[in-house]
């Protein structure tokens, strides 16, 4: 029965299994490249406000800080009626090269999550993921059996090559593949609203705004006082808008400052 | 007007069938009344005209856009929602001006939404204006996103004039043209 349960699964999602797989291992090389090349900075040694002062020097015309969570800092700016995307050295705030997401990530990216078949798609990879933790579970209640207990897991598997290879690869991955299959399922979930992914709890923009004369960016205080490290995405008011704001997103949440006038 | 007479029958659903009944035919009253009212109100207050928005892409290479086609003052203050493109709303806060602008809520784009639109496609969709919107000073704005690139707020933004309808505008990030039809 446990068999059946294992080997009919198998059959079934086998080639969806595998490209979900393949896929999902490609990106995930990703965030170590990116880390690569991008300037990584102690804590402490530089904070949003300094950075926000010397992007500000190379770009007029900015709109948006982007840090991504491997630690590249990507600049929105707008100059002559055309918008623009550089990648800069958080360390002068200069420009190091216009930043392009690539075409290939986004290709893999969208095979991983939907299979190029968009709602549907995005389904079936869910499906994909769920066949994964079936596979993974009954998988490892075999290899157990098979070893006479849980306790005997890491014991030598017996037979010929043919007999044992699956198990011993099995062993090798799985505790790997439940963690994949049970982030698939919960990043498949909040897809598909079906538990909250956080997006949920932002504040609220303020009603009132008490419009005095503009600060420079670098003396805006809760700027000085957050990390680099920690920033993930700062948006600046629009120009010629006095009712707008600063927003100011890190890892542990977002908020709203006041204009610079 | 018309709330208190539809929570009157709301509360008093369990009475008696003849209750509901009399009930029945006050509400049909009022709102005959209310919708009579509109009828005489509305001609002087809010004449509206068909306008047609085409917003061509650029073949900026990525996943579809998302846009927010929006009536602004000249102050650049949010005023109506024309049209949103992208059905998920937990992507809208990335349509940073028109998210400040319309806080997000669904009242003010209700019924003026549909699907997001692909690099180098055309959204062609057509919505009511009032009239009193119309060389009175006031823009339409286009805020657009696109996922793991850049937001851009005002994209596009031209002034909303009989002048200016038909002349395609250029947009700086993904919006290649917009044209209004008035």
């Amino acid at each position: 029965m446990l068999r059946q349960f294992h080997s009919l699964p198998g059959l079934i999602a086998a080639l969806l299994v595998m490209i979900l797989a393949i896929s999902g291992a490609v990106l995930s090389v990703d965030p170590a490249l990116e880390r690569l090349h991008s300037t990584s900075t102690a804590a402490g040694q530089l904070n949003v406000g300094q950075l926000a002062g010397r992007v500000a020097s190379h770009f007029p015309g900015v709109e948006q800080i982007q840090r991504t969570a491997s630690g590249t800092v990507i600049v929105y700016y707008n100059q002559d009626g055309q918008s623009g995307t550089e990648k800069v050295d958080p360390l002068t705030g200069q420009g190091l090269a216009p930043y392009e997401p690539s075409a290939f990530t986004r290709w893999m990216k969208d095979l991983h999550r939907s299979l190029f078949m968009g709602t549907p798609g995005h389904g079936v990879s869910g499906a994909g993921a769920l066949f994964m933790l079936i596979l993974s579970v009954s998988g490892a209640l075999l290899l157990a059996r098979r070893l006479g207990g849980w306790r005997n897991l890491l014991r030598p598997l017996r037979g010929t090559f043919s007999q044992r290879w699956h198990a011993e690869v099995g062993r090798l991955a799985v505790l790997g593949l439940l963690l994949s299959s049970l982030s698939g399922l919960y990043m498949s979930a909040t897809t598909f609203g079906l538990i909250a992914d956080g997006s949920q709890s932002e504040p609220a923009f303020p009603t009132h705004i008490s419009a005095g004369p503009a600060l420079p960016v670098a003396n805006l205080q809760a700027l000085q006082a957050t990390d680099l490290n920690d920033l993930r995405e700062l948006v600046y008011p629009s120009p010629g808008n006095p009712q707008d704001v600063f927003a100011l997103r890190t890892a542990q949440g977002d908020a709203h400052g006041p204009e610079p006038g | 007007m018309i709330f208190p007479g539809f929570q009157v029958a709301a509360s008093q659903q369990v009475q008696a069938l003849a209750t509901t009944f009399k009930q029945d035919i006050l509400m049909k009253k009022i709102i005959a009344a209310t919708c009579l009212a509109g009828a005489v109100a509305l001609p002087g207050l809010a004449q509206a005209r068909e306008v047609t928005l085409t917003t061509q892409l650029k073949d900026y290479g990525g996943n579809d856009a998302y846009l927010a086609i929006y009536v602004t003052d000249a102050n650049g203050q949010y005023q109506k929602t024309l049209w949103v493109a992208g059905k998920k709303a937990k992507y809208y806060r990335h349509l940073t001006d028109w998210a400040r602008g319309s806080g997000m809520n669904p009242s003010e784009f209700d019924g003026v939404s549909g699907a997001s639109v692909g690099s180098g496609r055309t959204l062609k969709v057509s919505v009511e204006l009032a009239d009193t919107l119309i060389d009175a000073g006031y823009q339409i704005h286009i805020d657009s996103a696109v996922e793991n690139k850049r937001e851009a707020r005002a994209d596009v933004s031209v002034p909303l004039t009989s002048k200016g309808s038909g002349k395609p505008a250029t947009g700086s990030t993904y919006v290649d043209s917009f044209t209004y039809d008035l």
